[in-house]
């Protein structure tokens, strides 16, 4: 039976082994198993060197030149400082060092790139008047990229709920906030609610927003404008 | 032999009456049917009538005292589904290790209803060498967590208590079976003749679902193992077979059950669906470059059209910045207005996504009045394939709509790139002129008939060399280390021996020139493209091939032909030849459906000068996986083809990327054929147009365009 046993361990293995030469690109089966296998095991033991938050104080943020924007994914345990690199219109795009980025529409989250199942585009016209407009219920579009590479409709219904004068401790400080809850539910049931706190000039300076069913809910702190 | 009847009946009207007469809801407990040791939705031995969910690909291994069986089935639609199964006996016919190629298909001719149960029929080992042939009709039933299967069936599913066949109404013809095992030469055949015909005998079975992993089952199996008994002494003690299933959480099945009340067997199965290859899509790439929105008033601004330097320092930029994405830039003219970047995909991303990146980097480098972005996506071998005009305004307005995709592509205009007149300036234009690369290699090949697996490895060399865009100069030569594609019998063919000389090749070809070519791409007018090639061009042949292909830039129809004027290369592949040589050619057609099949037809002359056509089917998913067959008939008589009677095989192509998410643009790429002899053979020869030039089009650029802003 020993034929069998070489069958079923080679029934996929690919041709070629990686090998050397002048064109940067050249990888084999091999080479795509190997690195998958590499980050797999990378992204299980993710260990945070240390919490993020830890670094955060007055001074440090002080200190820092550019925008900063503070990230936490509490799925899957990551945390990220982000920059900004680039505007459009009220579109700020916000990207870590490693290429993962987030694009917030007055800090409501329009886009992401290089997240699981990243949210490819989002219709918040409607949310814009839940969240800074006082309405109570609004409809939420969100685009993803499903496994045959075409793009996927989710639609959900939301409720918007406001409370002002809360007084809330966020990592650049702490801060009387008006307090938005958005409830969202869509035609399969799929529930969600994000939380935003927007400060006395109309700024959404901590949130709480979800992205996709795979990355869940984005905390996400502005530290400094 | 009634009473056996009657008692069949009542075990399976038994259990629909214990229970609740109405299907309760099935839910997730029966979101898929298990696979049976045939490798079919079934039980043990006998099928079951669901279908598995559509473009679910399985590949399933069992074994089970000296019989191991492997099998590769394919849900083509929701209803129709094809296997091929590599069978093993030991000893099956007294002269060591046996192995069998086969086909089966199966429909679904009636869904499962409230009241009514699923039903389908099958052939099985149909047109093989038939050691397992069988027809079928069976009907299944849920009741909640409990299925109920009863099914009627010929051939070897008529051996065990077996009855005169009932469609012996209809015609006389169809109570005689002739002789299920003739001889080698008729393999591959569709013996027609044979379907339905002979004794019948009833099977059945019960399936319980204890939760959605575990499953306990119960068959009565008519197939009595005839040929088995008879020639390597396997007893059925008992047409009742038992066992149980379980499920992993990753599309992996393990079954193992008591077989025959003689032998333990265990199943291992393995199901990939070509739709959604990976749960949940998990793709990881960088993020790209974000729109530079330009001000206001700089649109008018021309004064950088004085700095002779910029052009040069933007096209070098911009051909840094793409090459992280596996691009290549060929040649970038700048002008006052617009920009025309000539580029090339390495194959990492789709065309959609690598024009959205293009665009993005192009909004950050280039002076603010150029409005228009045009780019000429080429062919890996230089040629120029569409030319997509998009507006730099659309890219500022449409980065973050909703619908900014769909917009985008509604927007930008796609044409044939070949009549615009451009030409390319070898003073600032580069192409990628040499590569080279020394590297190990394993070359396998699967389920040839004596041998599951053949494979050999060693070093192997190989170059490239453009000098101008579309004259390509190539080479590959290869030293064998290890492997046992020698072993290969010798060819007993008595047509010409041009791909059945297999063996002597490996032999004599330890030290191989695989190929060195000379080949020139070019664009004969607009909707057309030609290629020459001239050399060694394959391991066994070497010539001169021309090849001509019409295929507007919209069109999902594309018409082409091709001569080969080859002769036959020695043995050991080296600069020799021997005396055969063959003036081949082919005429085809290529269309692209609406839905996901993709057809292609080819007809004329092959390597052993019969004339014939070949019918490729393939089912193409937007993610770049394809899974086909392909048959050729020629004028070679079936008994001169040999074993196999004509040329006929599977082939699955799947990007690593679509599998594990990473950015890649290496594939698995499998054509299996029961037999490879010399009728309907053609030249394989590298770089044959439609491959190359069909996504550089609008119907494999739409299916991705979703990508545009990945």
């Amino acid at each position: 039976m020993s034929k069998l046993r070489i069958l079923g361990l080679l029934a996929l293995i690919g041709t070629s082994l990686s090998a050397c030469g002048s064109a940067g690109n050249q990888s084999g089966v091999l080479d795509g198993i190997r690195g998958t296998i590499s980050r797999v095991i990378q992204g299980r033991s993710n260990v945070p060197q240390g919490d993020l938050r830890d670094q955060i104080t007055p001074e440090a943020i002080a200190a820092t030149q550019t925008p900063l924007l503070f990230i936490e994914l509490p799925n899957r345990g990551a945390q990220a400082f982000l920059t900004p690199i680039g505007v459009n219109g009220s579109i700020v795009t916000w990207a870590t060092a490693d290429g993962t980025s987030i694009s917030l529409d007055r800090g409501v989250a329009t886009a992401s790139r290089g997240l699981l199942a990243d949210l490819m585009s989002a219709n918040l016209a409607e949310v814009s008047q839940g969240v800074f407009g006082g309405q109570k219920q609004g409809v939420r579009i969100h685009r993803y990229l499903n496994a045959e590479d075409n793009l996927e409709i989710h639609s959900f219904v939301c409720d918007y709920a406001r409370q002002s004068g809360v007084a809330i401790n966020a990592l650049s400080g702490r801060f009387v906030a008006t307090h938005v809850t958005e409830d969202c539910v869509d035609s399969r049931q799929l529930r969600f609610v994000n939380n935003y706190w927007i400060d006395g000039r109309g700024r959404i300076r901590k949130s709480e927003q979800w992205l996709s069913p795979s990355t869940g809910a984005v905390t996400i702190e502005v530290l400094k404008e | 032999m009634f009473s056996q009847f009657v008692k069949r009946c009542k075990v399976v009207t038994l259990a629909a009456f214990c229970l609740p007469t109405i299907a309760v809801a099935q839910g997730d407990l029966w979101e898929r049917p298990t696979l049976s040791f045939m490798g079919m939705p079934g039980l043990f031995d006998m099928p079951t009538a669901h279908q598995m969910t559509d473009a679910d690909l399985s590949l399933t291994f069992a074994g089970f005292e000296t019989t191991g069986r492997a099998t590769l089935r394919f849900q083509i639609t929701d209803r129709l589904a094809g296997s091929f199964r590599y069978l093993y006996v030991d000893d099956f016919l007294g002269n060591g290790d046996y192995f069998d190629r086969s086909f089966d298909i199966s429909y679904l001719i009636m869904d499962e209803g409230r009241y009514r149960p699923a039903v389908q029929v099958g052939l099985q080992d149909f047109g093989g060498t038939g050691i397992y042939a069988a027809e079928y009709i069976v009907a299944t039933k849920t009741f909640g967590a409990l299925r109920a299967t009863g099914g009627i069936g010929w051939g070897r599913f008529g051996s065990q208590n077996g009855f005169s066949n009932p469609l012996g109404v209809v015609s006389d013809n169809f109570d005689q079976r002739p002789e299920a095992i003739s001889g080698i030469d008729t393999t591959g055949q569709l013996d027609t003749s044979n379907w339905f015909r002979g004794d019948a005998a009833f099977f059945g079975g019960l399936e319980y679902a204890v939760n959605d992993r575990l499953r306990l089952a119960l068959e009565y199996s008519s197939d009595a193992y005839e040929a088995e008994e008879d020639r390597i002494d396997f007893q059925v003690k008992s047409p009742v077979n038992v066992g149980l299933s379980y499920a992993f959480r990753n599309g992996t099945n393990i079954k193992a059950g008591w077989l025959y009340g003689t032998t333990a067997g265990v199943q291992l199965s393995y199901v990939l669906n070509a739709k959604e290859p990976r749960h949940p899509p998990l793709v990881r790439a960088g993020a790209p470059q974000p729109v530079a929105v330009r001000g206001r008033r700089s649109a008018q601004d021309l004064g950088w059209t004085q700095d002779s330097g910029l052009p040069d320092r933007a096209s070098a930029a911009f051909g840094q910045a793409i090459a992280a994405d596996g691009l290549t830039l060929d040649q970038m003219v700048l002008r006052a207005n617009s920009v025309e970047v000539r580029y090339r995909n390495g194959g990492a991303m789709p065309q959609a996504q690598a024009l959205g990146r293009m665009s993005r980097v192009l909004t950050n480098l280039m002076p603010a009045s150029v409005e228009e972005f045009v780019f000429i996506a080429a062919s890996e071998n230089g040629l120029p394939g569409s030319r997509i005009v998009i507006q730099r305004s659309d890219v500022e307005e449409l980065e973050f709509a909703p619908d900014g995709a769909w917009q985008i592509f509604a927007r930008s205009r796609i044409n044939d790139a070949g009549d615009s007149g451009l030409g390319f300036d070898l003073a600032r234009g580069s192409t990628q002129k040499l590569t080279w690369g020394v590297g190990p290699y394993v070359q396998s090949s699967y389920f040839d008939p004596d041998s599951p697996v053949r494979f050999e490895g060693g070093v192997q060399a190989s170059g490239r060399y453009e000098p101008t865009p579309g004259l390509v100069f190539s080479g590959l030569a290869r030293h064998r280390v290890f492997g046992n594609r020698d072993d290969l019998p010798e060819s007993n063919s008595v047509i010409q021996r041009v791909r059945s000389d297999n063996a002597l090749y490996a032999q004599e070809g330890e030290t191989a020139l695989v190929n060195l070519t000379a080949a020139k791409y070019f664009r004969p007018g607009k909707d057309l493209y030609g290629r020459v090639t001239a050399g060694y061009l394959e391991s066994m042949y070497g010539g001169l091939s021309g090849e001509v292909l019409w295929k507007p830039v919209d069109s999902r129809l594309a018409l082409g032909a091709e001569v080969n004027f080859v002769k036959q290369r020695a043995f050991a592949q080296d600069f020799d030849f021997q005396d055969y040589e063959v003036v081949t050619g082919h005429v085809s057609a290529y269309y692209k459906a609406n839905n996901d099949f993709h057809y292609q037809l080819d007809v004329g002359r092959y390597l052993a000068g019969d004339w014939g056509g070949t019918l490729t089917v393939d089912r193409e998913f937007d993610n770049g996986i394809r899974i086909g067959a392909f048959a050729t008939i020629t004028d070679v008589p079936f008994e001169d083809f040999g074993e196999g009677s004509f040329d006929k095989g599977i082939r699955i192509d799947i990007p690593i990327s679509a599998i594990t998410g990473q950015r890649s643009n290496t594939r698995i790429a499998r054509t299996i054929r029961p037999v490879l002899r010399d009728g309907g053979a053609r030249v394989n020869v590298e770089g044959r147009l439609y491959e190359s030039v069909r996504d550089l089009h609008q119907p494999d650029l739409q299916d991705q365009w979703g990508r545009f802003w990945r």
